[in-house]
């Protein structure tokens, strides 16, 4: 049998078995080792498939992924998130969609110290929803902004996906790491404008909150030092050259526990929990990296992959019209599949795209992860919507889709930004020891 | 069939208890290590990192049981939410024989590298740290989850999935 056409028909069996329902990993895993036994022999799918396995299970920068996972569940158990609410509440509260702004910004930087999105919104949105409520905020501006502002922590550094990028396609993850901050920034900066903006418009839609004096913002500040000080400490040394994205996983754990130590917030119990959340997510994660590599090692031997790549680049869009074309197929693609999934499948095709064509890995892998934060946000397989419904249960799934809607278009406005100045991305990784 | 869910229970969170609480803590420790002995001593150790990656290994695949009996594998529920009671059940069937071939291969294979990696003393390049005993992990994982996937699949037939680990639930 002609292995481009096995190549075909385990595309489409992949995306079936996804569909139907069946575990994304278990879904891979099938399909490599049915089309690896057809082509290579049921020994060899066996045997590719616990190389895979033992590779992706002893790889050094993958222990990033666990660690980084553990510090933001550290964080999480030991409540720095209220303390960086309350301080950016008493410095923006004031202005129109105040909370839905300070829900914003506090995002953005409880991202700087997680790198989960589920994990920033179940905080975020359990602070930011009762206080909504009491103002009277239009349910679709409140749910939307909380749902879109938690993908903004995949987009700043730590990021669970990046390491995941950054491996696969051997690019450094510290440049990828560092690479996020200035477009994090615009994208928090964008979505708050936005909010201010359209409650200004419309202030029913988002009334002021209460005024605070300039002494208890400034005394505030100190709340925001435990942040701080393990930003610096993660992204710091990543940026200074001092430690690698790994060794800056394990100091930010270190970080995060002394800090905790120190404000007496570190319990047996809040330890523990966060243990039991990392081997539980890392478990799930891996096997999606693990079945995804697994699938895409076939594929290139069926031709597949390449066949794919010529076609794209036959089409002759140039570099605008492919980038267009791909967050086309990423928008279609979200609908069904979540971060990984995405990630896993649509690596072995675009990535000789993106190199084909001359562009920036570092720049390639802001782009996936800003397609990743708009799939996690869009209907029907909504990651962040499923957990912002789970945290407001009373707004339902298609009022939360529909605030999320504006979030979206200023993504694509985003990314439509990002491709004409790349320097927004590329620069400061550029600056780099 | 309750000694046999009870005893997959205990070794499921016998081995999750490994991941969660003695490898990652582990892995954590010897990175910080390694850090520290760079910067602070001057004198990097050679074996830190080494060892700390094989431990990814327990991390991940000790806990593979765990996920799977609790269901946690990443997946789309679109269409799943949308099916009747037998419907489901056939589509947790079939999500359970792939991870039961899946699980299947991943053991064979893993206990035939073990038997290699003891007969030929593989290890860490740096210090005797033996890889036949991950093997081994890697092993009783993956048969685990056969064991998991088998008994599911019975389960969902006969009406009722294991929702939680040795508690066999009504799904429909």
């Amino acid at each position: 049998m002609d292995p481009f056409f096995i190549g075909v028909a385990a595309i489409v069996v992949m995306i079936a078995l996804i569909i139907w329902g069946i575990p994304i990993a278990f879904s891979l895993a099938i399909v490599g080792i049915a089309g690896n036994a057809v082509l290579l022999g049921p020994a060899q799918a066996a045997t590719q498939l616990q190389l895979i396995a033992w590779e992706t299970g002893t790889n050094f920068l993958l222990i990033a992924i666990p660690l980084f996972i553990f510090m933001g569940q550290l964080t999480y158990h030991t409540g720095l998130a209220t303390d960086l609410y309350e301080v950016v509440y008493k410095w923006l509260g004031r202005m129109p969609g105040g909370v839905a702004v300070t829900a914003t910004v506090s995002s953005a930087g409880f991202g700087a110290v997680t790198g989960s999105s589920v994990t920033t919104i179940a905080t975020m949105g359990s602070m930011v929803m009762p206080e909504m409520k009491r103002y009277g905020y239009d349910p679709r501006l409140a749910s939307g902004s909380v749902a879109s502002a938690g993908a903004l922590a995949i987009l700043i550094p730590p990021s669970i996906p990046m390491v995941v990028y950054g491996v696969w396609t051997e690019t450094s993850i510290a440049q990828l790491f560092i690479a996020g901050i200035i477009p994090g920034i615009i994208m928090a900066v964008l979505f708050a404008t936005y909010i201010i903006a359209r409650c200004a418009l419309t202030p029913s839609m988002g009334p002021r909150g209460p005024s605070f004096t300039w002494a208890e913002k400034w005394s505030s500040l100190v709340k925001l030092l435990p942040v701080i000080l393990i930003f610096f400490a993660v992204l710091g040394g990543i940026y200074g050259g001092i430690v690698t994205p790994t060794e800056a996983s394990a100091v930010g754990c270190a970080a995060v526990a002394l800090v905790a130590l120190a404000m007496r917030r570190l319990t047996l119990e809040n330890v523990m929990k966060a243990l039991d959340q990392v081997a539980n997510i890392s478990g799930v994660l891996f096997f999606v990296v693990i079945g995804g590599i697994f699938i895409s090692r076939f594929l290139v031997l069926t031709g597949l992959t390449p066949g794919a790549v010529d076609l794209i680049i036959g089409l002759d869009l140039g570099t605008y019209g492919v980038i267009a074309m791909l967050v086309l197929l990423y928008l279609i693609l979200g609908t069904f599949l979540e971060t990984f999934g995405l990630l896993v499948l649509t690596l072995p095709f675009v990535m000789p795209v993106f190199v084909d064509l001359g562009i920036d890995k570092v720049w390639v892998g802001i782009f996936l992860v800003l397609m990743i934060e708009m799939a996690l946000i869009t209907p029907p397989v909504g990651l962040n919507v499923f957990v912002m419904h789970k945290v407001a249960p009373d707004i339902g799934l298609l009022t939360i889709f529909r605030g999320s809607i504006p979030f979206v278009l200023i993504t694509l406005g985003a990314v439509a930004l990002f491709t004409l100045l790349p320097g927004l991305v590329l620069w400061l990784p550029a600056q780099m020891n | 069939m309750t000694r046999v869910l009870q005893a997959v229970g205990r070794a499921t969170r016998a081995l999750h208890s490994v991941s969660a609480y003695l490898a990652v803590p582990l892995m954590i420790a010897l990175v910080i290590y390694d850090v520290f002995l760079r910067y602070v001593v001057g004198d990097p150790s050679v074996w830190a990192n080494e060892v700390s990656a094989v431990l990814l290994i327990l991390v991940v695949f000790a806990t593979l049981p765990h996920v799977t009996i609790q269901r946690e594998h990443l997946g789309n529920d679109m269409v799943y939410l949308m099916l009747g009671s037998r419907g489901k059940r056939v589509t947790a069937g079939a999500g359970y024989l792939c991870g039961a071939i899946f699980g299947g291969v991943l053991a064979f294979r893993s206990f035939t590298a073990m038997l290699d990696a003891h007969r030929y003393n593989e290890g860490t390049q740096n210090v005797d740290f033996p890889y036949w005993p991950f093997y081994g992990v890697m092993t009783v994982s993956a048969a685990l989850v056969v064991v998991i996937c088998i008994l599911q699949i019975a389960f969902a037939i006969s009406g009722s999935l294991i929702d939680a680990e040795s508690e066999p639930k009504d799904e429909g």
